[in-house]
């Protein structure tokens, strides 16, 4: 019976085959390398002579530096607050355009708002620099000009403003994409609720209040537990440009602490062990996040 | 049916982009199918031996040369008169590949693929060794008997050399010598000579005169002609080697001091032949105090922390700097003025040495670089006739090959008088500036450049003599600045407050990339870059020795001492063997 | 529908509208300034913010085209754009529309397995050493292969084919039709926007790389991307540059990068992004929508 039942899905597997292929080859097999995490690599022997010395590297990252610490809140706070800031500017966003009435305008809005989606971080840090430096960037110059300021804010460089810098950064680039997700949920909030609010006599401020926003809730409330998983990723273009010896107190994020360790200073298994305690601790979250809003929402992803 | 045929004619446009990239890209292929693994497409490999003594193998060999920076226009070495020289003679070619990422981190990255060049140019030592180790250098010991050229111009350094791998066989040259005369130039604080007009041509020196001078540089240049706010002093803090290396680098202006290449935690103190600790020294907080007052009096560019070369570079190229260290304005900068129409803005170099150095008085000591260990060539397990490439080296190792190599073509780059000095022709000056120039001067240092004065008195660069060197770098503006400073040449203060300082063995001192002390070591590096700009923004001068105190405590529970005891023993060492 | 047209409501609109012209200022007005830098003379513009070119030139870009490397880069880029999206295309939307079957042979299996894979990855060095391995450094596939499948993509395509009435799938069943063909001819076509909207930010992704050639394709200047090109071609004084006191100032001086250059550069990439996304527009965010919202 399952032979016949593979004959007659045999186009379906064929259509599976590269993808399952792709998959096995440059996801899958490059796992092994997690083995790199428990032995001490030197890159002349290669990975099956370098010697094992199990958890030695893990021992390595928690109990001989404090660096976890620092490296954990920053990599933890940034990505949270990303996260909530994108998601509620793309939802405000969102709204808002919802409420123009002209179409010629809002087409021009939304398409504007997706250019910075398109554009690599190195190129926006170049964009950063022009403006936001501290003798010459706009936003001083202005602020110096109107006396607000006698002396420029040094926004690149110190570590005060490292988490809003990456974090509105990330949203200017984000928001356009971000708002598609919440105009589709608009678009599909059942109009009755709102025919019943113009009965009540509700303004269209009063509207948007009580009804599109809560509506978009659980889509908000979806898309921040799918996210929660990748919470210890961070977005390593972002952090490589903008990371420095200034501001790394604040800065520098798991992802560029393992970079750093693994390329710069070839020390793959130190890198590949702090990997995978990030993978680890990613999973955790995700699985602990689903089952919390399972319980109390009775939705979730798994 | 509008929209289906809007999608056919969609779908024809789709495919015939597909087919024409399918041929773009496989005609790209097509071409490197010969090259993806170190397959020799047009070389015969190793085939010297066999073909006789009298008859060495001259068949085409082209050698790709990957390098860090990414501004050589020069694709092909045959492209160059030098480069044709070389293929006459040895029939190779080089062919230029600028790569402009981390380049430690490609030198790593390549290293763990087994994807390194023919040759390769490395730059920190840990590097260098684990390429050794790893055994994708090639020893070079077995070369060396047909190398004599070579080995009489690095006779003293060969042992050295050897001593870098633990196995003690010679796998690498390193480029650049150096010794006081040739590498003489303006060091310290570049600034415009428009602003020393204006305040009468002071001889500044101390950090005091130039805290003054700059204090009323701004007052009397507040704006650029084009009404940008000026800057009192740029600096490349941002760059990764900023902070490490040149906040505290006061030091190597007095006497006694000297850097040691790498940044590590250490510099070297010549009058006691010994490593010291780099942030203790008495010079290095005179350094970090003088930034300290730059920055309070607003002199010191608030981005000057996060300002990497181009950005310092284009404030230097708008004129906004008012001065600049370390990062010094050079010809190239002075030309752009000119071009824009502000000559009067142009740059000179000018010295600065803290106050005690200016007490002491003693000579700046200019390390003069036996050895040079930032600056390492190997020949990699991948190369295909590692035996011509060493007889190519060999041959750059001559004097003839010097020569050439830095000073070009007889009678048409240089003349020779009847006392054998060589002077530098008109046409030598045009290609030196000319950005296009297709001589190749000193496009091929990675084979061998020393730039220490030869047997016969000269360096083998013609552009060192005296008399010359400024013609290449200064303009007619320039020069003007500098005589009314009183100064003959634009490096006539270091001609006589400086002296040369013989490094032997000291820059090849390095420590066990493995061992724990190399890891403190690299803490301790830390440590400083990470207090360096708190130290650089303290409020005051109470404020500052406050923090000064704090931070060497903190630094002491890293235990620094253990580091320096370690790089003097392995100094010691050294010494007993290289004496 | 009528609204109850309230003072609030006509303060709330001005406002709203004041807030979307800010937005437009904060996305359009970097890009502007950008492409004013690139037309202006360089010493006129340190530190300034432009509305217009000063000093109207095109030296930047003359500059940049002279050199022969742009051309074979745009080639280069052009084929590893719509060669590398066209095959992801094909291949993540083939294995989509298998993991939308529920009766098909090991499904669960089938779905987690490409789902676990969002959520680690095996690390740069064993990645490199695997694609070496297999003899993809110094290839143009090395663009094209390894980032064929994208789990994300394909989530987004499975999402979308639910959306599609399932009458249209049975009634192709009933006259004969077999997986492939209905595929190909029936839910692929009805894919467009979805299509669309992937292709487009995966066209993007290959029109913006370089990092993939940094590392696998750096000693192979034949397979230099358009970014890659640039981004060399342009660097400044390295760190290098900056220690080896053995330098002649004639040296030195060669090899300064002007700004404007970089920043022209910069436009190059990026205009024909902005060029091209808004014919698109329309079905890429028809995709989205429904590709995203479901899932």
């Amino acid at each position: 019976m399952l032979q016949r039942k593979l004959y007659r899905q045999r186009y379906l597997f064929l259509m599976l085959a590269p993808a399952f292929l792709l998959v096995l080859i440059f996801n899958y097999v490059p796992l092994v390398g997690w083995m790199l995490a428990f032995k001490r690599y030197q890159v002349g022997l290669g990975f099956w002579a370098s010697e094992w010395v199990g958890l030695e590297q893990f021992k390595r990252f928690f109990m001989q530096s404090t660096d976890y610490v620092y490296l954990l809140q920053n990599t933890l706070s940034i990505n949270f607050m990303m996260i909530i800031t994108n998601l509620t500017l793309g939802l405000l966003f969102a709204v808002l355009l919802n409420e123009i009435r002209r179409r010629f305008f809002v087409k021009i809005i939304q398409t504007v708002s997706f250019f910075p989606f398109f554009i690599s971080w190195v190129i926006i840090y170049s964009i950063a620099n022009t403006f936001l430096s501290s003798s010459s960037g706009l936003l001083n110059e202005l602020l110096m000009k109107w006396g607000i300021l006698s002396e420029g804010l040094n926004i690149l460089g110190e570590s005060k403003y490292a988490w809003p810098l990456v974090i509105l950064l990330e949203a200017w680039k984000s928001v356009g994409y971000i708002s598609i997700i919440f105009i589709a949920a608009i678009s599909a909030i059942p109009g009755e609720q709102y025919e019943a609010a113009d009965i009540d006599g509700a303004t269209r401020v009063q509207k948007l209040k009580f009804i599109t926003i809560p509506n978009l809730m659980p889509t908000f409330v979806v898309i921040l537990i799918l996210n929660s998983g990748w919470i210890l990723n961070s977005n390593f273009e972002l952090f490589y440009m903008f990371t420095n010896a200034t501001n790394w107190e604040k800065m520098e994020v798991l992802d560029m602490y393992i970079y750093k360790f693994g390329l710069q200073q070839l020390n793959y298994s130190y890198a590949s062990a702090v990997g995978i305690v990030k993978t680890i601790v990613s999973i955790a979250i995700l699985l602990s996040v689903n089952a919390f809003s399972k319980k109390m929402t009775g939705k979730s992803i798994f | 049916m509008k929209g289906a045929k809007l999608k056919k004619k969609l779908i024809a446009l789709l495919v015939a982009c597909f087919a024409l990239s399918l041929i773009v890209a496989c005609t790209n292929n097509g071409g490197n199918s010969g090259q993806t693994t170190a397959n020799p497409e047009s070389t015969p490999s190793g085939s010297s031996g066999t073909t006789g003594e009298n008859q060495p193998d001259r068949s085409p060999y082209t050698i790709k040369y990957m390098y860090p920076g990414g501004t050589n226009k020069i694709k092909l070495s045959d492209e160059t008169e030098i480069g044709q020289i070389i293929k006459e003679k040895f029939n190779i070619v080089f062919e230029f590949i600028p790569y402009a990422g981390n380049w430690e981190e490609k030198v790593n990255l390549m290293l763990a693929g087994g994807d390194y060049p023919e040759i390769l140019w490395i730059q920190y030592n840990p590097s260098l060794q684990k390429y050794i180790q790893a055994g994708a250098a090639l020893p070079l010991d077995d070369y060396l008997a047909d190398s004599p050229n070579f080995a009489k111009r690095y006779a003293e350094q060969i042992p050295i050399w050897r001593s870098i791998a633990a196995d003690q066989k010679l796998y690498n040259w390193q480029n650049g010598q150096s010794d006081f005369m040739n590498n003489i130039r303006g060091f310290d604080i570049g600034t415009r000579i428009d602003v020393l007009e204006k305040q009468g041509y002071p001889n500044l020196v101390s950090e005091d005169e130039w805290i003054a001078y700059l204090k009323q540089a701004m007052q009397d240049f507040p704006t650029t002609p084009s009404g940008q706010k000026t800057i009192g002093m740029v600096a490349p803090f941002g760059e990764p080697w900023g902070m490490a290396g040149i906040a505290g680098i006061m030091y190597e202006k007095g006497g006694r001091y000297t850097g040691v290449a790498g940044n590590g935690a250490v510099i070297f103190d010549h009058s006691n032949d010994q490593f010291v600790d780099y942030l203790k020294n008495e010079y290095v907080k005179e350094s970090f105090q003088f930034f300290n007052k730059l920055y309070r009096e607003g002199i010191l560019d608030r981005e000057s922390f996060t300002d990497k070369s181009p950005q310092v570079e284009e404030k230097l190229d708008s004129g906004r700097a008012l001065s600049s260290w370390y990062q010094l304005p050079g010809y190239g900068t002075n030309l752009k003025l000119i071009e824009s129409g502000h000559p009067e803005m142009q740059y000179i170099t000018l010295p600065v040495r803290s106050n005690t150095q200016v007490e002491r008085n003693e000579k700046r000591l200019i390390m003069e670089l036996d050895l040079v260990p930032f600056n390492n060539m190997i020949i990699t397990k991948n190369a295909k006739d590692p035996k011509r490439i060493m007889e190519l080296v060999d041959w750059a190792s001559t004097d003839e090959a010097q020569i050439l190599l830095q000073s070009g073509i007889k009678d048409k780059h240089y003349t020779v008088d009847a006392n054998g000095v060589r002077t530098p022709t008109d046409l030598y000056t045009s290609e030196a500036q000319n950005p296009d120039s297709k001589v190749g001067l000193f496009l091929f240092n990675f084979l061998g450049y020393d730039s220490r004065t030869g047997e016969d008195g000269q360096a083998y660069s013609v552009s060192s003599n005296l008399e010359y060197r400024d013609k290449l770098s200064q303009t007619e503006e320039t020069m003007n600045a500098f005589k009314q400073l009183g100064w003959e040449t634009s490096f006539d203060y270091w001609l006589e407050t400086a002296e040369g300082a013989k490094s032997g063995v000291v820059p090849s001192i390095k420590l066990d990339p493995d061992s724990a002390l190399s890891q403190t070591d690299q803490k301790l590096v830390e440590f400083r870059v990470k207090n360096t700009a708190k130290l650089i923004m303290a409020k005051d001068d109470a404020d500052f020795d406050k923090l000064w105190g704090e931070v060497l405590q903190e630094y002491e529970k890293l235990k620094p001492q253990t580091v320096i005891d370690e790089y003097n023993r392995l100094y010691q060492e050294a010494l007993q063997i290289f004496k | 529908m009528h609204y109850k047209v309230s003072p609030g409501d006509r303060v709330f609109d001005f406002i709203n509208y004041l807030i979307m012209i800010l937005v437009f200022i904060v996305m359009v007005f970097p890009f502007l300034h950008l492409i004013n830098y690139s037309l202006s003379n360089p010493s006129l513009v340190s530190g300034k913010f432009l509305f217009y070119p000063k000093q109207f030139n095109l030296d930047s870009y003359r500059a940049i085209f002279a050199n022969p490397d742009v051309l074979n880069g745009i080639y280069i880029s052009l084929a590893r754009t719509i060669i590398g999206t066209s095959f992801m295309a094909i291949v993540t939307s083939m294995a989509a529309y298998v993991i939308t079957r529920d009766d098909m042979v090991g499904i669960k299996f089938i779905r987690r397995y490409f789902v676990f894979t969002m959520y680690f990855s095996g690390g740069i060095i064993p990645t490199y050493i695997l694609i070496k391995s297999l003899g993809l450094v110094g290839t143009f596939w090395v663009y094209v292969i390894p980032s064929a499948v994208s789990v994300f993509n394909m989530i987004l395509i499975k999402t979308y084919i639910e959306g599609i009435p399932k009458e249209l799938e049975e009634s192709a069943l009933i006259d004969g039709a077999n997986d492939a063909y209905l595929f190909a001819r029936i839910i692929l076509p009805l894919c467009l926007p979805v299509m669309a909207a992937i292709s487009l930010f995966a066209g993007i992704g290959q029109w913006n790389a370089f990092i993939d050639t940094q590392f696998y394709n750096a000693m192979h200047p034949e397979l230099f991307p358009l970014q890659y090109v640039l981004y060399n071609s342009f660097q400044t004084i390295t760190s290098v540059e900056q220690f080896t006191n053995s330098m002649s100032g004639a040296e030195k001086f060669r090899m300064l990068t002007p700004q404007s250059l970089k920043i022209a550069m910069t436009v190059i990439t990026v205009l024909p992004i902005m060029l091209v996304y808004p014919f698109l527009q329309k079905y890429f965010m028809k995709g989205l929508l429904l590709g995203a919202v479901k899932g």
